[in-house]
Formats: C-alpha cells, sequence, structure tokens
C-alpha cells in the first residue's frame, strides 16, 4: 500500500496492523439473530409509511417493534407454526394502523423489545380532507414487490392459521413461481412445511423440513418447525 | 437509486465487516448488537442517497462511525472490557494463535486513541481506504487527515508497546 506522508511505522507494528486486515467472521448466533432483525426492518419500511420514531436508547428496537406493527409476516408465521395455535385470520388486510404486538406475542425469541413511555411510535395523520390510503408514500419496483411478497403469504398464513392447509398450498406454490428467491422464502418454506403436516402428509412435511433446515439452518423458525413437524414413519 | 442490490443484501454481505469495524472503533462486544442494527437502519433510511460508484466500506465506515461517535456523545463514555486484558507474552503455538493475539493487541492498543483519530488510523491504514477518501467520509479536510493519522501512528505505536511491556511485567 502507498503509505500516507506520516511517520513510518515500525516494521512490528506494520505486522499487527496487517494481521488485522483479514476481517474475522462474527459469531453466528449473532449474525443469524441480527440479519433477522434487518429483515424484518427492510420489510416494515417497505410495506407501510415510516412511522416518525421518538428518539430513545435503542432506537433500533423501536424500528423493530414498529416493524413487527406493519410486516408481521414472520410472526405470523411463527404463529401459525406453534403446534397448538389456530389463530383466526386477520379481519383485514391493512396492518398499518396495528397496534404493537403485546408481549406475549413476541414469539421469536428476539430482542424486540415492549414500548416503553418514552418510546412510543407516533403514526403522523394523513392530511386532513385526505383518505388514509391517499397519502401513500412513493413505492419503488422493489417495494411493491415486497408487498406482493407479504400479500401472497399473508394468505397462506391466514389459511394455514384456520385450519385450511389445501388452500395454503396455493398462495404458497404462486410465491414460489413468482419470488422463488424472495426475501420471504424462508417464512414460505416454514408455511409449507406446516400446511403439509396439517394436511397429514407426514413425509412431505419432513421432507420439506429437512429441507428447511439444510436451507437456513440459524433460522429463528426452526424449533417451532421442529416442534410441530410429525416424525416420518 | 440502488434498485438492484438492496440495503439488506448490503448489509448481509458486510456484516462480518461492521462488526470488526464496530470493535476497531472501540464498542464493547455486548454492545456490538446494538450498534450494529443502528448502523443497518441508518444505512437502510439513507440507501437511496449511496452513489454506487464509490466503494461501499467507506461509506459503511461513515456510518458506523458517527454511530459509534452518538453513541459516545449520549453516555459520555466509552469502555471496555477488554482494556485491562493482559496480553500473553509467551511465544504462540501456532500460526492462528498468533493471529488471535494480534488482533486483540490491536484493538486494545486502538482503545488508547482518542476516536476522531482512530477512525482515521482504521480507515487509512487497516481498511487501506485513499486520504481523500477518508477526508470525504468524515467530512474533513484532507490536511487535517493526514494530521491526525500522524498523531494517531504515534499514540498507536506507544500503546502497543505499554500493552507488550505490561504483558511482560505481569
Amino acid at each position: 500500500m502507498k503509505r500516507a506522508p506520516a511517520e513510518p511505522t515500525s516494521p512490528e507494528i506494520e505486522r499487527l496492523l496487517a494481521a488485522e486486515r483479514d476481517v474475522p467472521a462474527a459469531a453466528p448466533d449473532l449474525k443469524a439473530r441480527a440479519l433477522e432483525h434487518a429483515r424484518v426492518a427492510f420489510l416494515a419500511r417497505r410495506a407501510a409509511p415510516t412511522p416518525t420514531l421518538v428518539r430513545s436508547g435503542r432506537p433500533w428496537a423501536v424500528a423493530i417493534a414498529a416493524a413487527m406493527a406493519v410486516a408481521t409476516i414472520s410472526f405470523a408465521a411463527l404463529r401459525a407454526l406453534a403446534p397448538s395455535a389456530v389463530v383466526p385470520a386477520p379481519s383485514s388486510t391493512n396492518q398499518q394502523n396495528a397496534s404493537p404486538p403485546a408481549p406475549a406475542s413476541n414469539t421469536a425469541g428476539t430482542k424486540t423489545e415492549t414500548l416503553g413511555p418514552r418510546e412510543q411510535i407516533r403514526n403522523d395523520p394523513p392530511p386532513s380532507g385526505s383518505s388514509t390510503g391517499s397519502a401513500a408514500p412513493r413505492r419503488s419496483p422493489a417495494t411493491d414487490a415486497h408487498a406482493v411478497e407479504l400479500a401472497i403469504l399473508q394468505r397462506a398464513r391466514a389459511a394455514v392459521a384456520s385450519a385450511r392447509f389445501s388452500a395454503a398450498l396455493e398462495p404458497i406454490a404462486e410465491h414460489q413461481r413468482r419470488f422463488p428467491n424472495g426475501l420471504l422464502q424462508e417464512e414460505r418454506e416454514a408455511l409449507r412445511v406446516k400446511a403439509l403436516a396439517g394436511l397429514g402428509e407426514t413425509e412431505a412435511a419432513s421432507a420439506a423440513a429437512r429441507r428447511f433446515r439444510e436451507k437456513f439452518p440459524n433460522s429463528v423458525l426452526s424449533p417451532r418447525l421442529e416442534a410441530g413437524t410429525p416424525k416420518a414413519p | 437509486v440502488n434498485e438492484k442490490r438492496s440495503s439488506f443484501d448490503v448489509f448481509q454481505s458486510e456484516f462480518d465487516y461492521l462488526c470488526r469495524t464496530l470493535r476497531r472503533l472501540g464498542v464493547r462486544p455486548a454492545d456490538v448488537e446494538d450498534d450494529v442494527q443502528e448502523i443497518f437502519l441508518v444505512l437502510d433510511r439513507k440507501w437511496a442517497e449511496y452513489d454506487p460508484s464509490r466503494p461501499i466500506r467507506p461509506y459503511l465506515f461513515g456510518i458506523a462511525f458517527r454511530v459509534v461517535a452518538s453513541r459516545k456523545r449520549r453516555l459520555r463514555r466509552e469502555v471496555s472490557d477488554a482494556v485491562d486484558e493482559p496480553i500473553a507474552s509467551t511465544p504462540p503455538p501456532d500460526e492462528v494463535l498468533e493471529t488471535v493475539r494480534a488482533r486483540k493487541l490491536v484493538v486494545q492498543a486502538l482503545e488508547r486513541v482518542p476516536l476522531p483519530r482512530r477512525a482515521v488510523l482504521v480507515m487509512h491504514d487497516i481498511d487501506e481506504i485513499p486520504m481523500r477518501e477518508v477526508a470525504r467520509t468524515l467530512s474533513i479536510p484532507l490536511f487535517t487527515g493526514y494530521s491526525r493519522l500522524r498523531k494517531a501512528r504515534k499514540e498507536f505505536e506507544v500503546a502497543v508497546l505499554a500493552l507488550r511491556t505490561h504483558a511482560v511485567e505481569s
């Protein structure tokens, strides 16, 4: 490397700095958690207008809480994966004004925190005289794609949650066809396992679960999946 | 607008670099997760402003530096649970251990360099980013960049010597 015109460093210091240049891998569990949080936050920003966040000591935690309020497909998948959970489908597909989830709904084992008094999320009201829909921000093609992904898997999630397992396979197949490597492929495959298990397709469910574990070895969905998947004979 | 590569793609591919950068900037291991998430939120919010013709690492370093500086201002403290950890003075059994020890020593020595100068040293001497880009990223004049680098190298060298001495004595 061409040295800057400053005092030269000793050979020992050079060796130390050279040893530091290769970046070591981060701890796998830290990486898995952080990427999952980032992915949820990423989807949330594209699925809904950005809420105004009041500053707090942990702004990312607030944003992730907001993420859970507006783009809950990961967590919906988790709920659907719970062995005994047959939760009703949401009454409305508009999740944008959903309240932050209660602590009990934080099923992902993540570090997401309940909002404290100083960590309230403030959704700015729409301009007077305008409908909620008309205040939507301009979206990029990528944003639209993420919204479509979410919508498709919401259908699958709702079907699984209401035990209509065969109905879940159609949106799962649609998502597979349109977004084979989409951001929500992990949730899609988890829902596939649950749907197949619900249909009594034990072998297919086990095979799908095996593929899931191979493809997403650090997934936060894995423990639920493991518990809810029947063992193939 | 970076339609082809999303902020999440970049965050994922540069995750290890970001975590290491935070450690180099003096963030405690226990705080790395919080800070790396904050970096992602900033990156995602500003992604449309990023010029893809510029190298990504200086850009990410700039975000990391500001997150760390902001935290420091907020907390008015900068601590490390590794500062007083002695460096083993016995010969290493193999090359891997030597690398681990060297990395540890570098991080500990960096902690003794004030943050503004440390940022220049890390960017230029470790990340090998040209000084002009360093100055641009940190929003400082080029001359100031060189001045900080010169001081930081001296401070770093003194810190390494002190840590080595401390290790031998203990």
